[in-house]
């Protein structure tokens, strides 16, 4: 191949290349991430397309079906955990295409029960009014978050249970203020992570350059592999 | 086109199905290196790179969009070949794209792609070397279709014979890479007007002596 035909490679790989910027695989994604009591998740195409009305089957890590869920128009799903395990969040929606996230037991709620295999599993976990209710009822001021009220009861009480009762009144208000602040922060984190999710699922320029690197290299390899086995044919036809 | 990693590989049929793809793929790919001699390693690696870089070229298909595959060109051009190359080309996509290739689709994948790629090889290599324009563009619009929709129906078959589930999934599969086969036909029918003129001996063709296809001024 001449130097003209190799500009001439180079110059059509360079326009698909430039074509592939924003070009992603219609790959399924699961992301979900632990707020309040809930767990809340989307699953989308590569390119942020939701998928509707997919089916997503909640597992425990051996495997046993914990109940499922489906995503709604924006393909936004949400189900309250009953169990304190991994959750596996299984998605197939499909033309083929499946996709898995996991949300592990630390990102849970504290004081789920642990054991998987009690009875009570069988529970579907699709998001119920009456199963996120009572939580928020115990937690007064904060709507739910798992952590907030074992940092409440640990520290806060201890530093107004000596002073006067009026002041009380104006520490619980500052908890809920706190507790609002931390849930902002914590919807904060999930975009974060979703973003980062998003961030990783991008064809980036140096992925396909490195293919293409990785194919050329293959080419070398290839040619100094034969290229040895000619020079051994030429010598022995020599001798 | 790819078949996802973990669709298949839950029941038994469907490990069946892939071991015997697998092998199959192995068959080909071990025939195609044999058939690749000094000169024609660099065509095999060009190929192969233009396969690893069209899955990244998206076509809008309704709700979703399907990539290019391109393996009517990639067949075109290097006949058994197209099997190593694709396999290449898909082993780097798991790697380094998130096309939704895996390792253990990877026979898979590769006989749905590369297997089209050879028939459209014999149905069309003879065309693609005719003088006229207008034949060897019909040749290139043949090969790209051909070799996607004989893809798609692998595809469907491989679906269909893991299980019934799987029967609506194939032909909404089928509809959509059937749907993608004139887009793929035209890419791959001026590719090769392109390398026609360009570079002919990529095809085995003449040099073009004429240029059919050059409007006059006068």
């Amino acid at each position: 191949m001449g130097s003209r035909g190799f500009g001439v490679a180079v110059a059509s790989l360079l326009v698909w290349l430039l074509l592939a910027g924003p070009a992603m695989a219609h790959k399924l994604t699961v992301f979900a991430a632990v707020q309040g009591t809930k767990v809340t998740g989307e699953v989308y195409f590569r390119g942020g397309a939701p998928v509707r009305n997919a089916t997503v089957a909640v597992l425990d890590p051996a495997g046993e079906k914990l109940g499922e869920t489906t995503t709604d128009e924006e393909g936004k799903f949400t189900f309250v955990p009953r169990v304190g395990c991994d959750h596996r969040l299984v998605v197939k929606a499909g033309e083929g295409h499946a996709a898995e996230f996991t949300v592990t037991a630390d990102e849970l709620p504290r004081g789920l029960p642990a054991a998987p295999g009690t009875s009570r599993t069988g529970v579907s976990p699709r998001v119920s009014g009456t199963g996120v209710l009572p939580v928020r009822a115990l937690s007064p001021g904060s709507p739910g978050t798992g952590e907030t009220p074992v940092l409440l009861n640990s520290r806060k009480p201890a530093d107004n249970q000596p002073t006067l009762p009026g002041e009380t009144s104006q520490g619980s208000e500052s908890i809920a203020e706190l507790a609002d602040r931390l849930e902002g922060l914590q919807t904060q984190v999930v975009k974060l992570r979703e973003d980062l999710v998003r961030y990783e699922d991008r064809v980036r320029l140096h992925d396909v350059l490195g293919g293409i690197g990785c194919i050329l290299g293959f080419m070398g390899l290839t040619f100094y592999f034969l290229g040895v086995r000619r020079r051994e044919k030429a010598a022995a036809t020599n001798r | 086109m790819h078949v996802p990693e973990g669709v298949l590989s839950g029941t038994a049929s469907g490990i069946a199905v892939l071991g015997a793809s697998a092998l199959v793929a192995a068959a080909g790919t071990a025939l195609g290196l044999r058939r690749m001699d000094y000169e024609r390693v660099p065509r095999v690696a060009m190929l192969s790179a233009a396969f690893f870089v069209a899955s990244l070229v998206q076509v809008p298909l309704g709700p979703t969009s399907e990539h290019l595959m391109l393996n009517g060109l990639v067949g075109l051009v290097l006949g058994w070949a197209a099997f190593p190359a694709i396999l290449v080309a898909l082993i780097l996509q798991s790697i380094f794209l998130p096309v939704s290739s895996g390792i253990t689709t990877l026979g898979l994948n590769t006989l749905t792609m590369a297997l089209p790629a050879v028939v459209a090889h014999y149905l069309f290599r003879r065309a693609a070397r005719s003088d006229r324009a207008a034949v060897a563009f019909a040749a290139g619009m043949g090969a790209g279709v051909v070799a996607t929709v004989l893809g798609a129906m692998l595809l469907s078959a491989a679906l269909v014979a893991v299980g019934e589930g799987f029967a609506r999934v194939s032909q909404v599969v089928f509809a959509l890479l059937v749907s993608l086969a004139p887009v793929e036909g035209l890419v791959t029918a001026s590719a090769v007007l392109f390398l026609r003129k360009v570079r002919p001996e990529l095809l085995d063709a003449p040099v073009w002596r004429t240029t059919p296809l050059e409007v006059s001024d006068g």
